[in-house]
């Protein structure tokens, strides 16, 4: 009896507070917080965004019949804030499942060799897993209306147009700004070494992923393997996934920690007391990498996703969002505050196929050595 | 001369015209009793084992459309990588001392409200089975909120109060306390169940004899209770040796490798490196299949049967000055293990700011907005993974206790052969380390021509499949203490054995059948790792849910505000069946 009343009062209690609770809606309505809406945005024929033309007729009236189903290994926060914008400006309902990706890797290879791949859209993080990807059958060719322009791009088309680069990722640095005033923060990358950060940091181990082993390369090449070695001895508490990592940031576990813009700028915006810092030696670049599976080659929503990520209120959402744009000729988007580089500066270090495939095991390695650290 | 009829005054019982002479009555010939159990079973979990066997030593991931048998043995070099030794002893100290402090834990809880006149025994027996209303990785998130070195609640309140003190639960001390004191009530339901059944005729004639309490319980209760302690050491000690979640949010931030976290990041590697994976699973297989064979040797030779049909009541034992003690042990083991977690989970929902520096903080306007509940309450995942979440808890439990009951009665109560297969096989699932039992079931249901991947159905069959153990531990204790005495004679009385079982040993087991329902549906809830790799956009469950908010999305906040929504559906789930239960048991 005594329980059923506590159980009771507590529903009570719950529906009070889910009453009075929150003006907010559901995940990533923050959108606008990054960007706001564009002002032109035209369905009297088909989709036509700011000037651009994004599908036609058919292929819009099609589109808004079906969700699109997106498999993501892209970050958690940048893909609720992404799905709900392009659902915000055209209007089309999206899905999305976000798991690392490797786990997604796997996932996605074993649901298409039984014929049953649920994802119209897959994007992943590691260019040597989209290749094994395409080379599986998973992604088909498609061609979006600016097809012909990234084409003649590096880096930007792939495997006859199977895959292509929705934007870049980049790696940075980050502090908590609760604990450190701006003059105590570090400011470049080899103020990372300064005795003063000893076990104050955090990073994520280079294994983890296309974009850590990015910055282990972008650490070698830039200042060479000792400065591997001289960021290992200050002992950092070492994570396996940069949300954990930004986490801990915000928490004041770390007081500053490598990891990616995007992500983390979500969390800033959110309220977590991080700055970021975008320093004068450069910053390291990966690939977000995205193509139709033979399931979304028939669906129109998944073509629209694809033609919106590809046009310029895409790319402009993304720039905002911390990430680079694939498209060189979008108009330069800050970051909020920040400003990174665009893809063609000498401050953007990109990581390519080529490199990822020549250079991964020896890097990650590399880092393991420095860092101490198995698996 | 007349003949009289003799009317028989006693005489063998009438036989019914009906009933065929009993040597040429069918029997299910004995060597193929077990045969259909023993072919579901093997089907559930051998099939996905067999999987990560054979990625053990393939080349290249068995995956639908990529099925090729190329053996290998060259995945066998991970045992020459550095980290894995001491991943090994590593996770074997956390495994001993977590069981050896779970025991302590559930076992003096157990004895207590079993056998003992302590105060508010209701109170008491509900604080041994609360913490499995928090799964164990909710626990983890909350020590880490509660104790990590530089921003944990605690530290913060010590700070607070001028102690220099600093806890830090990221090590081994901090790995084995969480684990040792959520797994305590695995030992305590299998540990109350065996002591509130057992006969006291022998402590009594203990107590004739002149022994002291002491030492009656030293030679006759413990060694009585020896099936009980000895399953749930068996079953504490593989949980915690192949815990995946407790040892991410605990062991690693201090840099602790445990054998899952490094099977983990073995498979999470980009490119992911399933194979070596597999042979370490294959190792903890082994290990564990070795630690069961032994254990039903040891207990194969004894007798233990406690339990009869008199219908006496266990030996009630006065504490005397022990009583407040005894008490105050289980108050401080509720604030550890539900009272600080929960404080913990929900200031860290309702604070707007991540970072805090004293408790003062919580003072300043706007510090505090209840609102993310309302927001957690509302959203549409949090609907549809509770929903998901409760139809395949309830479906996993119902169909595993009768799995459960159906494979005990058959290992424990009969001759076929082929028991001690049928026992080996349904304890397999504890070796192999969820997260590559889970690949394993991933492929399995995607190469099934039965269309179960995607829907809920999978994630039931997953269940079932993953908690045999539990589920049969939970019965075996229990049958091997029933007499069968009672079945048999009604047996012999001219009823079927159906329902002989149905009517007597089911009732005397209804204890020990209501602990295992309960058991499954607390692990169902719990259940993360198997489902990790099953579910898909609209078979979210709410302990993936939580997990992806904090592991995946960084999303303390609303990880932290649905757990304690979690625990309060938990709560009220668990109330059902004990409360039926306990009707059951009066």
């Amino acid at each position: 009896m005594r329980t059923k009343a506590a159980a009771l009062t507590m529903s009570v209690l719950l529906a009070a507070t889910a009453a009075c609770g929150g003006g907010h809606a559901d995940d990533g309505a923050g959108h606008e917080q990054v960007l706001a809406m564009p002002d032109d945005i035209d369905t009297s024929d088909g989709l036509t965004i700011e000037g651009e033309r994004i599908a036609d007729d058919d292929l819009y009236e099609a589109a808004k019949k079906d969700p699109v189903v997106l498999y993501s290994g892209s970050g958690q926060k940048s893909e609720d804030l992404t799905t709900a914008r392009f659902t915000a400006e055209t209007g089309i309902d999206i899905q999305l499942m976000r798991m690392p990706t490797s786990k997604l890797s796997e996932r996605v290879l074993s649901e298409h060799g039984a014929n049953q791949l649920q994802a119209d859209v897959v994007r992943v993080t590691d260019p040597i897993v989209a290749q094994r990807l395409s080379d599986a059958g998973v992604y088909v060719p498609y061609r979006s209306p600016t097809y012909d322009e990234l084409a003649g791009k590096d880096n930007a088309v792939f495997d006859g147009g199977r895959y292509l680069t929705s934007y870049y990722s980049v790696y940075t640095f980050a502090y908590n700004s609760a604990m450190l005033a701006p003059e105590e923060a570090p400011k470049t990358w080899r103020d990372l070494l300064d005795p003063t950060w000893e076990k104050e940091l955090g990073v994520v181990h280079a294994g983890a992923g296309g974009t850590v082993t990015a910055l282990a390369a972008f650490h070698i090449d830039r200042f060479g393997v000792n400065y591997l070695r001289r960021l290992g001895e200050q002992s950092p508490r070492i994570f396996d996934t940069t949300s954990v990592q930004i986490e801990a940031l915000a928490r004041g576990e770390i007081s500053a920690a490598t990891l990616g813009f995007n992500s983390t700028y979500g969390a800033k915006i959110e309220g977590a007391p991080i700055e970021l810092v975008v320093p004068d030696e450069g910053v390291s670049g990966s690939f977000n990498l995205m193509g139709l599976t033979p399931g979304g080659a028939h669906s129109a929503a998944a073509k629209v996703f694809v033609n919106w990520t590809m046009s310029k209120s895409g790319q402009k959402f993304a720039a905002a969002q911390g990430f680079v744009p694939a498209r060189t000729d979008t108009p330069k988007t800050p970051t909020g505050k920040y400003q990174l580089p665009s893809a063609d500066s000498d401050k953007f270090h990109l990581f390519t196929p080529e490199d990822a495939e020549k250079r991964s095991g020896s890097t990650v390695r590399a880092w393991n050595d420095a860092f101490e650290f198995t698996g | 001369m007349t003949t009289l009829e003799k009317r028989p005054t006693e005489g063998p019982p009438a036989r019914p015209p009906d009933q065929p002479p009993r040597r040429r009555r069918w029997r299910r010939p004995r060597k193929l009793a077990s045969l259909p159990l023993l072919v579901l079973v093997s089907f559930l979990i051998l099939v996905p084992a067999a999987f990560v066997l054979l990625t053990a030593f393939n080349n290249g991931i068995p995956r639908p459309g990529n099925f090729a048998v190329d053996l290998t043995l060259e995945h066998l070099a991970v045992f020459t990588e550095p980290g894995v030794l001491e991943a090994t002893l590593n996770s074997l100290l956390i495994g001993i001392s977590a069981t050896l402090l779970a025991l302590l834990i559930g076992g003096t809880l157990a004895f207590v409200t079993a056998r003992t006149n302590i105060p508010a025994k209701g109170f008491v027996f509900l604080i041994g089975l609360m913490p499995l209303f928090l799964p164990s990785y909710v626990g983890a998130l909350a020590w880490s909120m509660l104790a990590s070195p530089g921003a944990g609640l605690i530290n913060i309140g010590l700070r607070d109060l001028g102690i220099g003190a600093t806890l830090d639960i990221y090590s081994m001390a901090g790995v084995v306390g969480v684990l040792g004191m959520f797994y305590a009530p695995y030992a305590f339901l299998l540990l109350h169940s065996s002591m509130s059944m057992m006969n006291p005729d022998l402590e009594d004639a203990a107590g004739v004899h002149g022994g002291s309490t002491w030492r009656m319980l030293r030679n006759v209760t413990l060694p009585l209770a020896l099936p009980a302690v000895l399953g749930s050491a068996l079953l504490v000690f593989t949980h915690v040796f192949e815990n995946f979640p407790v040892a991410q949010v605990l062991a690693t931030p201090g840099q602790i490798d445990t054998l899952p976290t490094f099977i983990y990041r073995l498979m999470n590697a980009s490119p992911s490196r399933g194979n070596e994976s597999a042979v370490l699973a294959v190792v903890l297989v082994i290990v564990v299949l070795l630690v069961t064979v032994g254990q039903r040797r040891i207990l194969a030779r004894r007798s233990f049967t406690t339990v009869s049909g008199k219908g006496l009541k266990a030996r009630r034992i006065s504490l005397g000055r022990w009583r407040l003690p005894l008490f105050g042990f289980a108050l401080v083991y509720l604030l550890l293990s539900i009272i600080l977690p929960l404080i913990a989970l929900v200031l860290t929902a309702v604070r707007t700011s991540p970072y805090m520096t004293s408790f003062a903080d919580l003072a300043e306007p706007g510090a505090l907005d209840f609102g993310a509940f309302g927001q957690v309450l509302s959203s549409g995942l949090f609907l549809d993974a509770t929903k998901n979440s409760v139809l395949v808890a309830v479906s996993a439990a119902a169909l595993g206790t009768v799995l459960a009951f159906l494979v005990g009665y058959t290992v424990y109560r009969t001759r076929t052969a082929g028991r001690g297969l049928l026992e080996g096989i349904s304890m397999v699932p504890l070796a192999i380390p969820a997260i590559v039992l889970g690949m394993g079931l991933l492929w399995t249901w995607l190469i099934m021509p039965v269309p179960l991947y995607g829907t809920l159905g999978v994630l039931v069959i997953a269940f079932v499949a993953v908690q045999m153990p539990q589920g049969l531990r939970g019965i075996a204790a229990s049958i091997q203490a029933t007499e069968r005495d009672l079945e048999d004679n009604a047996v012999l009385h001219g009823a079927r054995r159906s329902r002989a079982i149905f009517a007597i040993t089911l009732p005397l087991m209804r204890v020990s059948i209501a602990s295992t329902f309960l058991i499954l549906l607390m692990l169902s809830m719990r259940e993360l790792t198997v489902p990790l790799f099953l579910y898909t956009s609209d078979t979210q469950i709410l302990s993936i849910a939580i997990f992806d908010q904090f592991e995946n999305g960084g999303a303390l906040q609303e990880a932290a505000a649905m757990s304690v929504i979690y625990c309060l559906i938990m709560l009220v789930l668990s109330y059902l069946p004990r409360r039926f239960g306990g009707q059951l048991g009066n």
